[in-house]
């Protein structure tokens, strides 16, 4: 069996919600009726095979290839299998993903992970804003699983996520882990303003002093912590500068906060280095 | 049947169904590991007396912990899931969780599932940290020393206890030196535990008393003081000495594969040696699910 393959036949001016073409509800399906299935494009209703190619047909590896960022809800709810999108993914990328792997070689749009559950979801290139956050109204942002991102990230990276991880290469714009919950986000790059606003717990780990930290963000010293080298062990298969970095460390610093909302949630300083 | 002069006795180890756990304590050395894990399993040799019957399985080398620390794995077996909870609830409180650095894992996968950090999360007062790491729930307890490191459970699974050896010497420190031989070929075999002192129990009972609140009592039959005192005395004049290994293990294989090591070990002392005979205790059969009959483990 070959994976099954979507490709783009040409370049859509409005956004194509693929939310529906995920491995368990094609498999049900079975391959025939994939191409008759329907596809909103913008307003538009369309068919399958009407904006793409269709070719293989192994329903539990999805391949989309795109050239732009058109497709929307890529992975929504997908709880097995694999979806590797060759090219860039528009919003909404993973949105409640419960499990199986979804691989984005290029760029996500907004909201990528939004309300995640479990799963990888892996982008090779940048990620937008709101990654791994909650939509307006919601309570919570991503609730389980791993995403890693290999560029950098937008603004309010994890607002509002309570379980989890995310794992930024690159950098991360402002608001970073704001009013978060719980989770992990680690950032080996900068961070910008407002890193853990209103954060109650969670985790967030930095290779690098970030040039703005709240005060209220309590400096909690030198520490050694156990769970470190199980996070590390966890993301072996990754393949991700962030286990030989927690390998590394056998202490981190530690700042406690955002104590302005009590919180106890820290930021752990793996170069060991405090702030200047 | 006869192996190097020592008789084997035709009868059989009588085992009862059991619950019990692996956990997994890890420290910032080898011997402060070891320090927990001995707080955790002493006192635990009998269900009668203690709740559970405990032990350390083996040492585990940093390439083989979750944390990659020094670790030891200890087995703990109950009469019931409901009590091995209770007694792997207040034994990792009060032996590991106390131990400086200490950290405890699941040493057993499974659907059923003891609680562990559960309910120990609460001694944080508030301040203690959830983590889910690949869907495993671990807690992080502040302590004086940092961080107390529990996982949220521990797998239960179905078990064997009091697969045993009962052997008969011609003094005490001969009938010890077999048990010292027959202990040390057991504890290189996975999945077992010799819950009694050094592996090793001198007061084997009987069911019943002549006094009415006691369940159990002296074996009369193998106490070389009461030859010719008990009517069910079992030793010859030949007899200075009898002692006892009681085995449990995770399947019944594994008790009888520990009892084959231990017997074997025994019966390497040989008649030189001062053994005389390898026998094993029963009530009967009625009892236990689990017969392990001597001759058989040893064919």
């Amino acid at each position: 069996m070959s994976a099954l393959t979507l490709r783009l036949r040409e370049s859509m001016p409005a956004a194509i919600d693929v939310s529906h073409l995920v491995p368990e509800r094609l498999a049900e399906l079975g391959v025939g009726r994939i191409a008759e299935l329907p596809l909103w494009c913008g307003s538009e209703r369309l068919r399958v095979d009407e904006v793409f190619e269709v070719s293989g047909d192994d329903t539990e590896s999805l391949v989309f290839e795109a050239d732009a960022p058109t497709l929307q809800g890529v992975g929504y709810r997908m709880a097995r299998g694999t979806i590797t999108v060759n090219g860039p993914t528009g919003a909404y990328c993973g949105w409640k993903m419960r499990g199986g792997k979804l691989t984005v070689r290029g760029d996500a749009g907004a909201y990528a992970a939004s309300g995640m559950r479990g799963g990888l979801l892996s982008v090779e290139g940048n990620a937008g804003d709101f990654l791994a956050a909650a939509r307006p109204g919601e309570r919570y942002g991503m609730e389980g699983g791993v995403v890693l991102v290999r560029g950098n990230a937008g603004v309010r990276v994890g607002e509002r996520m309570r379980r989890g991880s995310v794992l930024v290469e690159g950098s991360v714009a402002d608001w970073c882990a704001a009013r978060m919950r719980a989770g992990t986000i680690g950032v080996l790059g900068d961070t910008g303003a407002g890193l853990g606003w209103g954060m109650r717990r969670g985790t967030i780990l930095l290779a690098q002093p970030p040039d703005l930290l709240s005060p209220l963000f309590r400096e909690n010293g030198e520490q050694r912590l156990s769970f470190l080298a199980l996070l590390a062990r966890s993301l072996e298969s990754l393949q991700t500068p962030f286990t030989d970095l927690l390998r590394a460390t056998a202490t981190v610093r530690r700042y406690v906060g955002d104590r302005s909302v009590a919180g106890i949630g820290e930021l752990l300083l793996l170069d060991g280095k405090s702030l200047s | 049947m006869q192996i190097n002069g020592v008789q084997i006795e035709d009868t059989y180890a009588e085992a009862f169904d059991m619950r019990a756990t692996r956990m997994i304590i890890t420290g910032p050395d080898a011997t402060w590991a070891m320090h927990a894990a001995q707080a955790m399993t002493g006192f635990a040799t009998s269900v009668i007396g203690c709740g559970c019957e405990a032990g350390i399985e083996t040492t585990l080398a940093p390439g083989q912990t979750p944390d990659g620390r020094h670790g030891v794995s200890v087995l703990m077996f109950a009469v019931s899931s409901k009590e091995l909870g209770k007694q792997v609830s207040n034994r990792v409180g009060q032996a590991v969780l106390t131990a400086p650095g200490s950290a405890i894992y699941a040493g057993l996968e499974g659907e059923r599932r003891i609680p562990m950090g559960k309910q120990l999360r609460y001694f944080g007062d508030g301040y203690q940290i959830s983590k889910v790491i690949d869907g495993v729930r671990y807690w992080r307890v502040p302590v004086m020393d940092g961080e107390f490191l529990v996982q949220e459970d521990t797998g239960m699974a179905a078990a064997v206890g009091g697969g045993n050896l009962i052997f008969l010497a011609r003094s005490q420190e001969q009938a010890l030196r077999a048990a010292e031989d027959a202990v040390a070929a057991m504890r290189r075999l996975p999945n077992v535990i010799m819950p009694f002192p050094g592996g090793v129990v001198r007061s084997g009972s009987k069911v019943g008393s002549r006094y009415k609140a006691l369940m159990a009592s002296t074996n009369d039959a193998y106490c070389p003081t009461l030859r010719g005192v008990s009517e069910r005395s079992q030793l010859g004049p030949e007899v200075g000495a009898v002692l006892e290994i009681v085995v449990n293990g995770l399947t019944p294989e594994d008790v009888s594969s520990a009892m084959r090591a231990g017997a074997g070990a025994i019966a390497d002392r040989g008649a030189d040696g001062g053994v005389l005979k390898i026998t094993a205790g029963n009530y009967g059969g009625k009892l236990g699910r689990h017969h392990f009959h001597l001759r058989e483990i040893l064919a």
